[in-house]
């Protein structure tokens, strides 16, 4: 019999540890909390709102850094120029 | 004039051309070491995009700019004509690009706005360079609303295959 065979004969409640002895040892079982699914099934609490309207991602905490090479300027694509009254696209 | 000249010490606003600003561009790449890119650098004339109240908020760090350049360089290569400058550039009928006139006292030069090649830059950086006179204008409400709605344009309108048939 496998320990998971073993463990679906007891009635397990999700976040308690239980502890025993077996054989002179002693053994301990913590079974993990019950996580929910999506956000969405949690309740929506206004106060918990940390978010502004507007909010800055932090920057990537990894990364190679480089020392670039002075390069020629940047010139523009030149686009299609509308004839008549078109306009461009 | 659609432009003023603001003290060196005011504030970064939309609007704003700042000369000799560093913008950084990926040349070139290997698919099998995309990690270390061909990273080139150049000095650039920049218009700032970042909208002015999240600038007047200090809200952030990072502002979007978009290169500027002479129109008569355009013209200087053979890309195009003075007359497509003058007329469709100017007439704002090309998305993607602003033009903007001269103004001889701000010694600022006709400026084609390509708001294709955008770069994201600190706004300490602009700062400095406008602490050390670097920046050369800016544009005025109403004109600037103008860019910013032409900018917005560019990105937001939604393109047809082709025109609608007519008789």
């Amino acid at each position: 019999m496998t320990l998971a065979e073993a463990l679906e004969q007891v009635d397990l409640e999700p976040g308690r540890t239980y502890q025993c002895r077996v054989r002179g040892m002693t053994v301990e079982l913590r079974v993990a909390p019950a996580q929910e699914k999506t956000l969405l099934s949690k309740p929506l609490c206004e106060e918990d709102i940390m978010l502004d309207p507007w909010c800055e991602l932090p920057q990537p905490k990894w990364g190679t850094t480089f020392k670039a090479k002075p390069g020629p300027r940047l010139m523009p694509d030149i686009p299609e120029i509308p004839r008549d009254d078109e306009v461009a696209e | 004039m659609i432009f003023d000249r603001p003290d060196s010490g005011d504030s970064i606003d939309q609007g704003d051309i700042i000369r000799d600003c560093t913008v950084v561009h990926v040349v070139s790449l290997d698919p099998q070491t995309p990690d270390v890119p061909d990273v080139q650098s150049s000095l650039e004339r920049v218009v700032v995009l970042t909208q002015t109240c999240d600038l007047a908020q200090r809200k952030v760090t990072q502002v979007v700019v978009a290169v500027a350049v002479e129109a008569e360089e355009i013209v200087a290569r053979g890309q195009l004509k003075a007359s497509d400058i003058r007329g469709p550039v100017r007439a704002g009928r090309v998305f993607g690009w602003y033009f903007l006139p001269a103004d001889d006292a701000l010694e600022i030069p006709e400026l084609i706005v390509d708001l294709r090649q955008l770069h994201t830059v600190p706004l300490e950086l602009l700062e400095n360079l406008c602490g050390t006179g670097k920046r050369d204008g800016r544009i005025r409400p109403l004109f600037r609303e103008h860019l910013a709605k032409h900018f917005a344009d560019t990105y937001s309108r939604i393109g047809l295959p082709e025109p609608y048939a007519t008789e």
